[in-house]
């Protein structure tokens, strides 16, 4: 399978922290990969080079085989990048629907025959078609989460960043979550997912990553990397 | 489509109805008509004539400032800045090379609008050219100046060596400063240092009058600037009204509420900004322009006055924020405030600072907001006075 | 280059960052306000520096009622200014906080610039007010010091007022960084300046300790006002150049902190006064705009943050 997404060495440091050190993995189209790790591991902080909002000490991040490590953020979008944030950042006054069609305007770049329909679609998919007129900052916790990742999937990425959604969630709002991130996978579109809960993702995800303290600890099916010292000590340890 | 609907902070832009549009259509133009027979029915001269011509002017200025602090969220308290230099430009254009009006007029808005081309040209460019644009700037300024007065001295226009020094420096560093980086409170206190900056760069400069002013000699009368102010007003009103409708509008809306979600969703956040930061300098520049032909003398203290500032805000305010009808019916109030009620008692602008102020407590969205959303808005009316504010009081 | 020549230089520069230091605690007195408000509810008081010329008047009006030595108008006048101070804050600017906006349903945005548009109508409203009341006549804090200087050498000399001033800031800044560390109110204003939606589940009375801030802020004010009279003529339009002033003393000695007040304001003063000898009086003002817009540009948190 090509590879969507090829990272290598990527540190960030601000000051005298050390963020993330040497990171390097890759993503394959049509992938999901489970990152998970403590707090402040510095999965975040992986999203914001992988987006463009975070610039990286050194290090490469190529995407679709080009390198984009200093490409701003609003071009990685146009490119096929899609990120949720772990604290939900609405367009607190525009309307759901005209939430998502910023993102298929301006990064999925299409007219306005296809986003319509691809919103409606988007909509759809994350059950927020009954909330397309409210307003988006006064949407109730569970709804905003939905609307973060139909933002991004607006788009019509290649790629989709999702960071923490499920904290916070019950049981059956977290499997409504993984239920969309499986077939956010069947379109196709290759997905970073990390996630505090470690089990609600296992059922979805290819590949599992650890990060601890700025560093990958461990990667490998989702079995395996369960299986590990590592990750337990990380997990049950602490 | 209902101008005062459009897309108030608080309210999102309602979508097209093209049944809807057509009477508020008609009325515009109608209104705008109107507008046009006015002198010929009061008498060319009357003080009507010239009231209005204040409102069309201030609605100008509301609209150059709406659009950066109303639809960008970028809140200046400096464009007293591009007003300042609009009015000097124009006032040294006429006295230095007796130039037509027109040529006056456009060159009292190209110059603001260099000048916000320098002040935000550094975000332009990217991160590694950022310093040596910096200097670039610097060298050329120098070069240029020095070049200059070598073939013709008399054009050293800086008089002593310390104000020159500190012209080019001042915009050394403004030419490194990334403006629109800044937000919020950090935003408004640049905008307002470099103002006062500027200022005292223009209260030595023996060319502009070294202090003491200049006059502003356009020979103009009454009713050319009349028209001319409202056709300015009115085609900045319709662009701006259209704009907000393309998607230039629903990307200005998203940089407004969230910069870094609107970059993740492919909006060029610092273009965004950088257009409305250079049209809202051009469009202040040609309202000051026309000002100052009316004014007919400016001085350092009048032109760069922070007093530009709180009459804007007021305008706005008044009007509603991010509204298209905000400006236009607070520059009305603002004419009728500042300029009857203001010279009949001698204390226009402390009436406008407490009406502000009120407003801002009673009614945020301005008087647009109480006109265009119905009934509902209304009960809304007095948020701030019915219940206390904070958390932990009164709980 | 001469001896003669190199001495003069010498005693130049150091009559320059003596003077500048010294107008250090001036600046830290103007600024400590600013730096309250901002450090506990975020607020950015734009009207700051009208306040500093009120407390002027004040104090001019008082001793022209009561001709008594100047120092003991700072008697009627803090307390007076602390009260202003608090009936300001909650009567106004609570209804305009973060959380009273957001409450109110209206977007960040408008939470963002309310409380700036509105103490920017308060500048306006202070400084007409004054207009109306006073004129425009400069008018100043009549006394026998502000002349009076301590010569360390024969061309070496130190204001005895700046050098009050100093010491007076100093006592004063160091006074209510024990204030805020050790007594209840003060532990209040600090866990609001943390986290104020926990204070206020903590039982905080979120609005009180606000409105003392801002007391604290205008006590502070009241000083730097009265010092201001003492060693300068002011006018009733003077206030914005001192909230400039202040807001760069803030910004350089890193948002929201006492110390950094400090730092900050002999940071300014030492720039201003080597600008305006080295290039005339013209460039004192300009230098110091120039240096606290760069440090905007540059270092928004301050030179002394890490
Ligand atoms: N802009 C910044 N400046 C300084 N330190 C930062 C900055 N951003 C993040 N950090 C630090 O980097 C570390 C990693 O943060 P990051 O948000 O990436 O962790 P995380 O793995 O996402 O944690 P969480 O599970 O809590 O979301 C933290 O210690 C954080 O304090
Ligand atoms: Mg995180």
């Amino acid at each position: 399978m090509t590879r969507i997404l090829e990272v290598t060495n990527l540190t960030k440091s601000f000051g005298a922290l050390t963020v993330a050190k040497d990171v390097s993995f890759d993503v394959a189209e049509g992938e999901v990969l489970g990152v998970i790790g403590p707090n402040g591991a510095g999965k975040t902080t992986l999203f914001g080079m992988l987006s463009g909002h975070i610039t990286p000490s050194s290090g490469t991040v190529r995407f679709g085989g080009k390198d984009i490590t200093t490409t701003p953020p609003h071009r990685r979008a146009q490119l096929g990048i899609g990120r949720t944030y772990q604290v939900p950042k609405p367009f607190g006054q525009m309307t759901v629907e005209q939430n998502l069609r910023v993102a298929a305007t301006f990064a999925g770049q299409m007219d306005q025959r296809t986003a319509d329909q691809w919103i409606g679609e988007t909509l759809a998919l994350t059950g927020l078609s009954a909330h397309a007129g409210a307003l988006a900052g006064g949407l109730p916790l569970l709804v905003r989460k939905r609307h973060e990742l139909a933002r991004a999937l607006a788009m019509r990425p290649r790629l989709l960043l999702i960071d923490e959604v499920a904290a916070g969630l019950t049981e059956e709002e977290v499997s409504a979550f993984i239920t969309m991130v499986k077939s956010v996978r069947s379109l196709g579109i290759a997905v970073v997912w990390i996630e505090h809960v470690i089990r609600t993702m296992l059922t979805a995800t290819d590949r599992l990553m650890v990060l601890a303290d700025g560093q990958i600890v461990a990667v490998g099916s989702p079995e395996q990397v369960m299986a590990l010292p590592e990750t337990r000590r990380i997990y049950l340890g602490a | 489509m209902d101008l005062s609907n459009l897309s108030a902070i608080g309210a999102p832009p309602v979508t097209t109805n093209a049944s809807k549009s057509a009477p508020w259509r008609i009325g515009a133009l109608v209104l705008l008509a109107a507008l046009v027979i006015v002198p010929l029915v009061v008498g060319t001269d009357s003080y009507i004539v010239h009231l209005l011509m204040t409102a069309f002017i201030f609605a100008t200025l509301g609209h150059a400032w709406n659009l950066m602090a109303g639809y960008g969220g970028m809140l200046s308290v400096g464009q007293q800045v591009f007003i300042g230099i609009a009015g000097f430009s124009e006032a040294i254009l006429i006295y230095y090379a007796a130039a037509p009006l027109v040529a006056v007029w456009i060159f009292a808005g190209l110059v603001p609008l260099a000048f916000a081309a320098l002040l935000v040209a550094p975000m332009g460019i990217r991160w590694p050219l950022r310093r040596s644009w910096a200097l670039v700037v610097f060298f050329c300024l120098v070069a240029g100046y020095e070049i200059a007065v070598t073939v013709k001295p008399e054009l050293d226009i800086f008089g002593d060596n310390f104000t020159r020094r500190a012209f080019l420096l001042l915009f050394l560093f403004l030419g490194g400063l990334p403006l629109l980086r800044l937000r919020g409170a950090h935003f408004a206190i640049a905008t307002w240092l470099i103002a006062e900056s500027v200022a005292t760069i223009f209260s030595g400069w023996p060319l502009a009058g070294a202090g003491g002013g200049m006059q502003v000699n356009a020979d103009v009368d009454l009713l050319t600037l009349y028209y001319l102010a409202l056709g300015l007003v009115a085609v900045v009103t319709l662009g701006i009204f259209l704009w907000m409708r393309s998607t230039f509008g629903l990307a200005l809306m998203a940089v407004r509420d969230d910069e870094d979600a609107a970059a993740s969703s492919g909006i060029d956040v610092m273009r965004i900004k950088m257009s409305i930061f250079l049209i809202s300098a051009f469009v202040t520049g040609l309202a000051a322009g026309l000002y100052f032909m009316d004014a007919m003398i400016i001085t350092p203290a009048s032109g760069f006055s922070i007093s530009w500032s709180s009459y804007v805000v007021f305008v706005v305010v008044a009007g509603g924020m991010g509204t298209v009808s905000g400006p236009l019916i607070g520059a009305i109030v603002f004419v009728v405030v500042d300029r009857i009620l203001g010279q009949m008692s001698g204390q226009g602008q402390l009436v406008l600072g407490l009406m502000s102020i009120a407003l801002m407590l009673l009614l945020p969205q301005g008087l647009a907001g109480l006109f265009g959303r119905s009934m509902r808005r209304r009960t809304h009316l007095i948020p701030f006075l019915r219940s206390p504010s904070i958390s932990g009081e009164g709980q | 280059m001469t001896t003669e020549d190199f001495y003069w230089a010498l005693i130049d520069l150091a009559n320059g960052l003596m003077t500048g230091a010294t107008l250090g605690g001036y600046y830290a007195l103007i600024s400590v306000g600013l730096a309250l408000t901002f450090g506990v509810m975020k607020l950015v008081n734009l009207s700051h520096g009208d306040w500093l010329i009120v407390a002027a008047y004040l104090a001019v009006v008082i001793l022209g009622l009561y001709p008594v030595s100047p120092f003991w108008v700072l008697l009627p006048l803090v307390p007076m200014m602390f009260v202003i101070g608090y009936v300001l804050q909650r009567g106004l600017l609570n209804r305009v906080s973060t959380f009273a906006v957001e409450r109110r349903g209206l977007s960040p945005i408008m939470a963002m610039m309310l409380p700036l548009l509105i103490t920017f109508g308060i500048s306006t409203v202070l400084s007409q007010a004054l207009q109306l009341v006073f004129s425009t006549n400069a008018q100043t804090i009549r006394n026998d010091y502000s002349f009076s200087a301590i010569a360390l050498s024969q061309d070496l000399s130190i204001s005895t007022l700046r050098l009050g001033f100093l010491v007076l800031a100093a006592v004063l800044i160091g006074a209510l960084a024990l204030f805020i560390q050790r007594t209840h109110i003060g532990r209040a204003i600090r866990a609001t300046s943390d986290d104020a939606e926990i204070a206020a589940l903590m039982g905080m009375r979120t609005a009180h300790v606000y409105g003392v801030a801002s007391g604290l802020s205008l006590m502070f004010a009241a000083f730097a006002g009265f010092m201001i009279g003492m060693s300068r003529s002011f006018q009733p339009f003077d206030g914005p150049p001192y909230l400039l002033t202040a807001f760069g003393v803030v910004v350089i000695g890193g948002l929201g902190s006492l110390g950094g007040c400090f730092l900050g304001g002999i940071v300014l003063g030492i720039t201003q006064v080597l600008a305006g000898t080295y290039f005339g009086p013209a460039a004192q003002q300009l230098a110091g705009y120039l240096l606290i817009l760069l440090v905007l540009a540059a270092r928004p948190q301050g030179l002394f943050k890490r």
